[in-house]
Order: C-alpha cells, then sequence, then structure tokens
C-alpha cells in the first residue's frame, strides 16, 4: 500500500502528466469537433514540434519554451495548405479517404524525422526541466506544474476564441452544420484549414512539453495518439473543457492507479477506466451537449 | 456539381492518395538498402542478406550495423574478386528494416532468403528482434550470424541450433561484473540493491543473473521491478526507489525508456549513488540526449572507445570521420560478423549453406570486435566484458582494472 506522501506525489504528478495528456490531445479534440475527421497524423506533429524546438536550442541556443513560440506557428503554417489542399477536396467524399489520407501523411512524416532527424532519440532540457518544488512533502517537478499551467492556459485562451470570436462562431457554425453555415456565408473550407492548423499548432506546443518531460524519437507520436484519443473521448468528443478535464482524469487515474500496483499498469489501468467510462456515458464526461 | 466535376474531383482524390501512397512506399524502401561490390562482366555476386532495426527504439543499433557490415564489404571487395563455386564473385550487402518489430524481422528473414538469395544472413542487434530472425533462418536451413544477443536469451529459444551462431557478452559476466566492480575497486556501499528490469525477452535472463550475483557478493535486494518495455513514466518507481534505501540502482531498458527514467529521477529529486543501466545506455545518443545528467552512469559494454582490439580505433575514427557521428559498440561486433561470414565462404569456397555454416562454426581468432570461437555451449561465442563509465558524455572503461583509462565515478554527481 502506498503512503500518504506517495498518494499524494501521484496525485500531484498525475495532475502535471494529465496536462501533458489535455495539451497534446487538445487538436485532435478540435479538428474531430470541426471537422468530423480523425486526424492519424496528430502524433507527427507533436513530434514535429519537439524536433523544431530542438533545434532552435542547437542552432540558436534558444530555451525550449521559447522556441516553442516559433515551433506552433511554423508547424501551424506547415498544416494549413496540407488541409487546404490534400483533405479539403475530399472532405465531402465521406470519411475514409481524409482518414486514409492523414495515415499516408503519419507514414510519411515518420520516415522524413528518419531521413532528416536521425532515428536517435533526442530530449530538450532547460534548468527548470530537472527542478523540482516542494509541496507538503512532496518533491515535485517543476515541468509537470508548467504542463498543467500549459494546458489550463492553452484550453482556456481555445474556449476565449472558440466563443467569444467571430473565428469562434465560424467555427461552431461549422461544427454545427456545415451545409447551413456555408449558405449563411461561412467560408467552410477556410474555417476548416484554420482549424487544422489551430491543431496542429497546440500539437506543436504538446511535443515540446513531451521533449522536455521525457524524450522523443521519429515514431513517439504514435503514443501520444493513443492517449490522446482515449483524452478525447473520455473528456467528450467536441469539447474543450472535456479535453482537460478528460486529459486530467487519465494523468491522476493512471498516476494513482501505478502508486498500488506498479508503474508497468499504467496504461492498462488508465485504459481500463476509459473503457468503463465509455460504457457507462458513450459521449463522454461532458459529451457533445455542450459541443464547443 | 455535373457528372464531369465528378469525375475530376474523384480523379483528384484518387491522385491524392495514390500519390501519399506512392511516397510512403518510397520512403519505407528508404528503411532497406543495398549496397556491394561491382558486377562487372563474368562477376557473380555474392548476397549478404542483413536484417537491421534502422527504425523504432533500436534504430540506434541499426545505423551502426549497417555502416559496419557495407564497410567491411566494401573493404573485402577492394581486395578483389574470391573464387566460389569455380566463379569469381565479390560480396553485396541486401539489408531489410525489421521497424524494431520481431515479427517483421523474421519476414525480413524470408524475403532476403527467398527473393534476394542470400546465401547467409547477419542478425539484428537485441534478442527482442534478434531471436525471431534467428528462428526463421533455422527453418530455412541457411546459415546465420548474429552478434548484440546475450548469450543466455539466444541459448534459451531454442537447445540445439544447426544454422545460427551468436557472439556476444553473456549476461552472467555481465551480472557478475555489475558487483565485482565495486568489491575490486574497493568502493563501500551499503549493499543494498534495487533491480528494475522491463519485460522484454532479456529481461528475465538479465534479472536472474543480477539476483544470482548480488547474493555472490553480499548484497541485499530491497526492491524488484518489472516494467513494460515501452514505458516512459516511472513517478511510482521513482518514489519506491527513494525510500527503499538502496545505494545502488540497475535497470535494464531501452534508450527512450532510460532517458525518461533518469531525467524523472533527476526531476523529482532523487540520485540513487550508484547507477547501472543497461542496454539502452551504450548509445552515444543516450549521453547526449541527458547532457550531464548521464555523468557517473555505468553500463556493460564490449567495445569501448580505446579498446584494445586489432584496428579498433581506426574503425571507430573512420566511422565518425565518415558520418560525422560518434560511434557505438557495436561497430566493432557487426564489423566482425561481416568479416566471419565472408571468411567463411572464402575459406570452403562454396555458398553451400552447410559447408558455409561449417566454417563459420570453426572460426578462431582475434577480430577487431575482439575474440571469437564458436567453443562455448550451443553455437555461441563469449565476448569479454568490460566495464564502463560516462563521464563527461564520453564512455570510460573502468574495470577490470588492467584495462581501465579512468577511475570510477562514485558517488554519482
Amino acid at each position: 500500500m502506498p503512503t500518504g506522501s506517495q498518494l499524494l506525489n501521484a496525485v500531484l504528478s498525475g495532475l502535471g502528466i494529465g496536462g501533458l495528456f489535455a495539451v497534446t490531445a487538445l487538436g485532435l479534440s478540435l479538428v474531430f469537433g470541426v471537422m468530423r475527421l480523425i486526424n492519424l497524423a496528430h502524433g507527427e506533429f507533436i513530434v514535429l514540434g519537439a524536433y523544431l524546438a530542438y533545434y532552435l536550442t542547437q542552432l540558436a541556443g534558444l530555451d525550449p519554451l521559447i522556441g516553442m513560440l516559433i515551433a506552433a506557428p511554423a508547424v501551424a503554417l506547415l498544416a494549413y495548405p496540407l488541409q487546404h489542399y490534400g483533405l479539403s477536396p475530399v472532405m465531402s467524399r465521406g470519411a475514409e479517404a481524409p482518414l486514409l489520407i492523414t495515415f499516408g501523411v503519419s507514414v510519411v512524416l515518420q520516415n522524413l524525422f528518419i531521413i532528416f532527424f536521425t532515428p536517435d532519440v533526442r530530449s530538450l532540457s532547460g534548468p527548470y526541466a530537472q527542478a523540482n518544488v516542494d509541496i507538503l512533502g512532496v518533491k515535485l517537478p517543476v515541468i509537470y506544474i508548467i504542463c498543467l499551467a500549459m494546458a489550463i492556459v492553452l484550453l482556456a485562451i481555445t474556449h476565449l476564441v472558440v466563443s467569444r470570436t467571430g473565428l469562434g462562431r465560424r467555427l461552431r457554425a461549422s461544427a454545427e452544420d456545415a451545409t447551413a453555415a456555408e449558405v449563411m456565408g461561412v467560408n467552410v473550407r477556410r474555417v476548416y484549414s484554420a482549424t487544422y492548423a489551430i491543431a496542429a499548432g497546440t500539437a506543436a506546443i504538446g511535443g515540446v512539453l513531451v521533449g522536455l518531460a521525457f524524450s522523443f524519437a521519429p515514431t513517439t507520436g504514435t503514443m501520444y495518439l493513443v492517449t490522446g484519443f482515449a483524452v478525447v473521448v473520455l473528456g467528450g468528443v467536441g469539447s474543450i473543457k472535456g479535453t482537460l478535464v478528460g486529459g486530467l482524469l487519465l494523468g491522476v487515474i493512471e498516476s494513482v492507479g501505478a502508486a498500488f500496483v506498479g508503474d508497468g499498469w499504467r496504461d492498462f489501468i488508465g485504459f481500463v477506466v476509459f473503457l468503463i467510462v465509455l460504457s457507462i456515458r458513450p459521449q463522454g464526461i461532458f459529451g457533445r451537449v455542450e459541443a464547443l | 456539381m455535373t457528372s464531369a466535376r465528378q469525375t475530376r474531383r474523384l480523379a483528384g482524390v484518387i491522385a491524392v492518395v495514390a500519390v501519399l501512397a506512392l511516397a510512403a512506399t518510397l520512403l519505407a524502401a528508404c528503411g532497406s538498402s543495398s549496397s556491394g561490390g561491382s558486377s562487372g562482366g563474368g562477376t557473380k555476386q555474392i548476397v549478404i542478406g542483413v536484417d537491421a532495426s534502422m527504425s523504432g527504439a533500436l534504430a540506434g543499433f541499426g545505423v551502426i550495423e549497417q555502416w559496419a557490415i557495407q564497410t567491411a564489404v566494401k573493404d573485402a571487395n577492394a581486395k578483389g574478386a574470391v573464387t566460389v563455386d569455380g566463379g569469381k564473385a565479390k560480396f553485396k550487402v541486401v539489408l531489410l528494416d525489421d521497424k524494431s518489430d520481431a515479427n517483421v524481422a523474421a519476414s525480413n528473414v524470408d524475403t532476403l532468403v527467398t527473393k534476394d538469395k542470400a546465401a547467409v544472413i547477419i542478425g539484428p542487434i537485441t534478442p527482442t528482434v534478434g531471436n525471431a530472425a534467428a528462428l526463421a533462418a533455422e527453418r530455412r536451413g541457411v546459415p546465420y550470424l548474429e552478434s548484440g544477443n546475450p548469450l543466455e536469451p539466444f541459448r534459451a529459444v531454442k537447445k540445439d541450433w544447426k544454422w545460427a551462431y551468436d557472439f556476444f557478452f553473456a549476461g552472467a559476466d555481465a551480472s557478475n561484473a555489475a558487483f565485482a566492480v565495486f568489491d575490486d575497486l574497493g568502493i563501500k556501499t551499503n549493499k543494498q540493491v534495487a533491480l528494475c528490469t522491463d519485460n522484454s525477452p532479456d529481461g528475465p535472463v538479465f534479472l536472474a543473473g543480477w539476483q544470482a550475483s548480488a547474493k555472490q557478493y553480499g548484497w541485499k535486494i530491497v526492491l524488484t521491478d518489472t516494467h513494460p518495455a515501452n514505458s516512459t513514466e516511472f513517478g511510482s518507481l521513482i518514489q519506491k526507489l527513494k525510500s527503499c534505501g538502496a545505494d545502488y540502482v540497475i535497470v535494464l531498458g531501452d534508450t527512450p525508456t532510460l532517458v525518461a527514467m533518469r531525467k524523472q529521477m533527476d526531476a523529482a529529486g532523487y540520485t540513487p549513488k550508484a547507477l547501472y543501466m543497461a542496454r539502452g545506455s551504450q548509445l552515444e545518443q543516450f549521453a547526449t540526449a541527458l547532457g550531464s545528467l548521464s555523468d557517473g552512469i555505468m553500463l556493460e559494454s564490449y567495445w569501448p572507445p580505446d579498446v584494445p582490439y586489432p584496428g579498433a580505433n581506426q574503425l571507430a575514427a573512420q566511422y565518425e570521420k565518415e558520418t560525422g557521428q560518434t560511434f557505438g559498440q557495436m561497430l566493432g561486433l557487426e564489423y566482425t560478423a561481416a568479416q566471419i561470414v565472408m571468411d567463411a565462404i572464402k575459406k570452403v569456397g562454396t555458398t553451400t549453406a552447410a559447408k558455409v555454416q561449417q566454417a563459420i562454426g570453426q572460426t578462431n581468432g582475434t577480430f577487431v570486435g575482439g575474440p571469437v570461437a564458436f567453443t562455448a555451449p550451443n553455437h555461441t561465442s563469449v565476448t569479454p566484458i568490460i566495464w564502463s563509465q560516462w563521464q563527461s558524455q564520453h564512455l570510460k572503461m573502468i574495470w577490470p582494472k588492467k584495462v581501465a583509462n579512468a577511475q570510477m565515478i562514485y558517488p554519482m554527481p
């Protein structure tokens, strides 16, 4: 049985890891909520963000969190034409073609990473990445606090954009009924491209956090894609609030579970809970009632 | 929307999907490569089939394996054609990427034998993929040689190998060295150790070896833990390590796992006095990813920098010059693997499988990768262990004393 201190550590660490899950899953939630598209290349945008931050550190000496401010928009800029010219033409053709295209993009990107960046495992570092703070006797890694803070800030900003801005109105309209939105003068194709780009940018932010907290390699993205699906479905597809809560919940459940039965059971525990929640509430915690 | 427009749209979709699929296929094909000797008029080609992990968690090993084997073949071909089966021949490498997946490794061996007509197979590194590849070669009845697979997992997977051979260190020697180093160097500890292994094929083998050696050297095992091979989160384990009181922590894992664990240890304010990280810590990328956090981490090594084998330093320097990367330990052993198979074919003057297999088995000499003689049980050859430690991101030999070129750092910084 874990001690009180170990349990507290598990909860606090779980919130941090959950924050990371939420950030890496946000883009998936956005794309699926607005475009009804499962973006299988999402993991590769995460990894691309990490690589860009890595090389900005190596070449320009930029701290990864500063590099993130360049990497995120850069990945977004790369994703925009991909969606606009690659996916948009097939979006009305059913779910299969776009899904396959994103799968193809994922394979291509993974191989490009291997060619240009080599298969080597990489890691990002900064003075805060290895620091810790004492909270009630528990040494909590600062990077976990950063992940949690980033998740709250990022998802709050996203919620505000979606609920309070013109882009957000167009986004919600497109998500609700793309045909009706088109009729009302919304350029749905441009909205989709913007959504995809924003999603890729947030994925890149997640990638930088992954690189700081753990490590990354060309194929690391797949793991976060799978976790991202669990977070999105747990929280409720298309719900930004749900993505945050789903991520935090998954992180805490995995960490607390690991405190009882060991780290080797993390994924098992996480997905068992995921299946239980899904069986009780298939629409997820916040479902699609709230939508965006 | 008109029918013609629909048709054009559909054509566009098909075109996009086809282009992406083609690009993916071509890029995937970059994971396999072939190189080798010329096929000038009258000179045949003897295919050396190679399965290597060019992508996935073990990709760092694959890159080294590819360079070493291709260089060895290039060097051999530069000396001229060999006489085989009544004619002149040069060697050619056909390499397939197993993506660090055992099923793909086995499939690759089948392809190399049936499609590429490989006369001999050199297998991948680590038992995760090596065992599967060796079994596939055994089924096909083709001579097979590998290094990078500790001998116990290789011997355990099949009791009586006929076609496959393995030369590498014995897990028992590594396990022994892990504890002997403290006694031999006079390092004082509280003799309490925590053992953390993963669920890869050599996980149980290493664990059993550590348990036996710990007992032999009077250490108390205060914690034993097993984690999945692809784990990256160790919050709970690190808390247990903090409270178990062990001065010495031993961990087995692949590079991403070990990098993540060391980072999380430090972030949690925990540094054991001694830390041995097995398998994934051998590669330069491990030390590069961790930076100063790698200082003091010990590992089993068999071909560290400055190892006193013939031509070792020159080979390492050549690799660094040609690739711009710092060499990895498997460099010398993979070069040796290629040398052994080529020497075997040259010696018997034929690619007849049974004769090549026999010639490989009769290998007995000291190569750039060290001594090789398949006199140990079940088609194996023991590579000597040299205990090493990362110091300022350089790998230093610290034991045995006769080869040591640095003092052991203790406790860890």
